[in-house]
């Protein structure tokens, strides 16, 4: 096989294809750094390998975002939860790290009186509440009690936009940071960085 | 802050299933079907998505317009590709797109064979995603405009003869390229979903003249990815080609309809890599004129990576 003898140059826009191929090519390598280096990142361990990482405050206060109460369909604002220190939590039955996670949370809420330390796990699920309980039945873990966002207004105004998402919130309702992702909340790290934010008795 | 994917997984990079179609190939046509290999879900902001796709194209039925046609003579006549995607999300709505692809032809019957191989052609595409599928959003809905271009060679020749355009590695022609994707989320996490995509391919000329049929694609079909890391998707698809051209004189033989079912399936290694399984298996065709040879079946195996930034 041989090619054939005096070919045509070759068109301008293979040399900007073959540079715009080159140039994402290139510059993925770039962004793997990137993307892996966090510097001093608060990172909770996650028993399945991909630890999530605590992102400092967006300060956005979240004293207003509304849910409801699971049995009875009471409104409820952040505002209902008075304490130094709020842990929101957003979690659905069908989000297999959500439900990783929620007996860690559970026994968080065990380990904090309520005045230092709220959660507030809120589901979006869109099911019945009896479905819901059913479900969290099931789990091995402490009872934990949980609110409802059918709606997902509050989802919403949070800015929530993966599952599971935590948001840790001062006791003014301003947003301290949240974290992406599953997370061992019994663990060290997990208790020094709720330590850290709780402050000083 | 972008709307991101509520797929059953706490997803900082979303990986969407495989893509499933690998068009039916003329015995005219040079190139593996590219546009089939591309992820049809546009990548997110500050995403990047790497896919490496391998395809293997049987060519050996014989068929008369709808009819297949014994062939006892034992010929072998596969396409074999490469495909490469680097994908970016520029903004939450815009992304672009590249496919590069390297091309093997094998043809044999009797004592005589062939096999030629080199760069075939590649895609460039812009896409513009109004909407996804998100916490917020049962439905997906993107549009892509973009072109395809000839990186490798269109003029193999063999004892100082060219040889026909379906064994150059590249169409040697530049072309325009349109395609829509819609997707509607059927459970409440997203992870079961029904999708339709259509594409529509012009062609241009090659250094010798020699055009290709426009093309047009239609897809419908569903996928669903499970609790555990196992996804599936199958679809149907509709092809039209026209006649293929040169010097503006349509070539007999070549062009038709062709009704394809693909269907795959694809593991998560981890939230970031998938690896994927497909098929494409003929339905029904309606080929132009006498005598075609055409896709038999198609397979392919694909990697795929997302690199997303940790919010």
């Amino acid at each position: 096989m041989r090619r054939n003898a005096g070919r045509k140059p070759r068109r301008i826009t293979m040399r900007l294809a073959i540079g715009l191929l080159a140039a994402i090519v290139s510059a993925s390598p770039l962004l793997v750094t990137h993307a892996q280096t966090d510097g001093d990142a608060i990172r909770l361990p996650n028993p399945d390998g991909r630890d999530p990482v605590f992102n400092e405050s967006q300060r956005d206060n979240l004293i207003d975002i509304t849910f409801y109460e699971s049995n009875d369909d009471t409104r409820l604002t952040l505002s209902d939860f008075p304490a130094r220190l709020r842990l929101i939590n957003y979690w659905a039955t069908w989000c297999v790290p959500c439900v990783r996670e929620l007996p860690s949370l559970s026994r968080l809420d065990e380990r904090y009186p309520d005045n230092d330390l709220r959660i507030v796990a809120i589901s979006l699920d869109r099911t019945e509440t009896q479905e819901i309980s059913d479900f969290l039945s099931t789990l091995s873990m402490p009872p934990l009690d949980w609110y409802i966002d059918r709606s997902r207004q509050s989802g919403q105004a949070a800015n929530v936009v993966a599952l599971p998402t935590s948001i840790l919130v001062d006791h003014e309702g301003q947003e301290l940071g949240r974290i992406f992702g599953s997370a061992d909340w019994e663990s060290a790290e997990a208790i020094q960085l709720i330590e850290s934010l709780l402050g000083p008795d | 802050m972008t709307m991101r994917s509520a797929l059953p997984l706490a997803i900082l990079a979303s990986l969407p299933l495989i893509p499933l179609h690998a068009s039916a190939q003329t015995c005219s046509c040079a190139s593996v079907p590219l546009l089939g290999s591309m992820q049809p879900a546009s990548t997110e902001g500050d995403e990047w998505f790497f896919a490496t796709t391998y395809e293997h194209h049987e060519i050996s039925d014989l068929v008369a317009g709808s009819s297949t046609v014994p062939d006892t003579t034992g010929r072998i006549r596969t396409a074999t590709a490469l495909v490469m995607e680097a994908s970016r999300g520029v903004t939450d709505k815009w992304a672009v797109s590249a496919l590069l692809s390297s091309v093997e032809h094998k043809r044999a019957i009797g004592g005589e064979s062939i096999r030629t191989s080199g760069l075939g052609d590649a895609i460039l595409l812009a896409k513009y995603s109004p909407r996804r599928i998100s916490l917020y959003s049962d439905s997906a809905l993107s549009f892509g405009f973009g072109a395809r271009v000839p990186l490798g060679d269109d003029d193999l020749a063999r004892d100082g003869v060219f040889l026909s355009e379906d064994l150059q590695s590249s169409t040697g022609a530049n072309g325009a390229i349109a395609w829509t994707y819609w997707a509607k989320a059927m459970n409440d996490s997203g992870s079961a979903q029904i999708y339709t995509s259509a594409s529509f391919t012009a062609n241009g000329d090659n250094s010798r003249n020699y055009q290709f049929g426009d093309e047009a694609t239609v897809s419908f079909g569903g996928s669903i990815q499970m609790r555990s890391p196992w996804g599936f998707a199958a679809d149907i698809s509709y092809r039209n080609a026209n006649r293929d051209r040169r010097n503006n004189f349509e070539i007999p033989n070549t062009g038709g309809d062709w009704l394809d079912l693909n269907a795959g399936f694809q593991y998560r290694v981890s939230e970031s890599l998938g690896i994927g399984f497909g098929g494409t298996f003929p339905l029904k065709r309606n080929l132009n004129d006498q005598l075609q040879f055409t896709t038999s079946y198609a397979w392919r195996a694909s990697v795929s990576y997302v690199i997303g930034s940790e919010r």
